[in-house]
């Protein structure tokens, strides 16, 4: 198999391009290890960039501009922003549950509604998060009700 | 700004809610009593007390202020601002007779009574919705694992 990196500052985006006279299983896994790749998040701690797997994050927030993904029982920052990782994980459990928080869906542990149109959200590590009245129907929706 | 009309939005709402509630169960009342109109500054004054009311609710339940007091808290809060403001609107209109001890008591008991009702069926419907979308979610949970 022949590899070849053609490093320019003309292209705008990094592009791979299999040229093959047929699938074989090797290349499979090629390609399923590369798209397993882009689904990961890239989360910064410490100076370090990890690869955090989309079933493992809690929430997205953002503060100041900037983008934090929360674990279990970690934070890392990320250089994407909330529309890019809701555009991102749109096929997935997340949905935009405020204009600063993105809750992984299948993290949730409990559901209660508000007085005031609002549902408090808590996570199964205990944190308690909120659903704002504009992004209440969105839930629901994924819900069925 | 946007602090403000957030503000604005919800004491519209629960003002809504309130005058309405209000208006139904004065004419039940006014109805027991064998009333059969309202003057128009009672409506007014009805109008006026329930704003503060839907206020001190925002105040209290908004999470804007008070947030860190307990539900408890707040709903011995709720309980005591509205007996007062329930009190004026009573002795206003002459349903209640506020020199009266007698008088104050019955609109005690009577007034404690509607609101722990109110406060139970309120209770119960955010169970039963709470409960409705935890069970939609368990199923949802589930259909995605086993996709």
């Amino acid at each position: 198999m022949k590899v070849n990196v053609d490093v320019s500052p003309e292209h705008e985006e990094t592009e791979i391009i299999i040229k093959c006279k047929h699938i074989d299983h090797e290349l499979q896994r090629l390609i399923a290890m590369l798209k397993h790749t882009e689904e990961k998040i890239p989360g910064i701690q410490n100076g370090a960039t990890h690869l955090i797997e989309p079933q493992d994050i809690y929430y997205f927030e953002s503060v100041d501009k900037k983008t934090f993904v929360y674990t279990e029982s970690q934070v890392f920052e990320t250089t994407l922003r909330l529309y890019e990782l809701e555009e991102k994980l749109s096929q997935q459990d997340f949905f935009r549950a405020s204009k600063s928080t993105i809750i992984n869906i299948s993290k949730i542990k409990r559901l209660s509604p508000r007085f005031n149109g609002r549902l408090d959200v808590l996570l199964e590590n205990g944190e308690k998060l909120v659903v704002s009245r504009q992004y209440v129907p969105v839930i629901k929706g994924i819900l069925d009700l | 700004m946007k602090r403000f009309m957030e503000l604005v939005t919800q004491i519209k709402f629960v003002w809504g809610l309130f005058f309405t509630s209000g208006i139904i169960v004065y004419t039940i009342i006014a109805a027991i009593l064998g009333e059969g109109s309202m003057a128009f500054t009672d409506i007014w004054l009805l109008g006026a007390l329930t704003f503060f009311l839907s206020f001190v609710y925002v105040l209290i339940f908004g999470e804007m202020l008070l947030a860190s007091i307990s539900i408890k808290g707040k709903m011995a809060a709720l309980f005591v601002v509205n007996y007062a403001v329930f009190l004026v609107f009573c002795g206003r209109v002459g349903l209640t007779d506020v020199t009266s001890l007698q008088s104050i008591g019955t609109f005690t008991i009577g007034y404690t009574i509607l609101f722990f009702l109110i406060t139970f069926a309120v209770y119960n419907y955010y169970l039963f919705t709470g409960e409705e979308l935890n069970d939609k979610l368990t199923a949802y949970k589930q259909r995605r694992n086993m996709k």
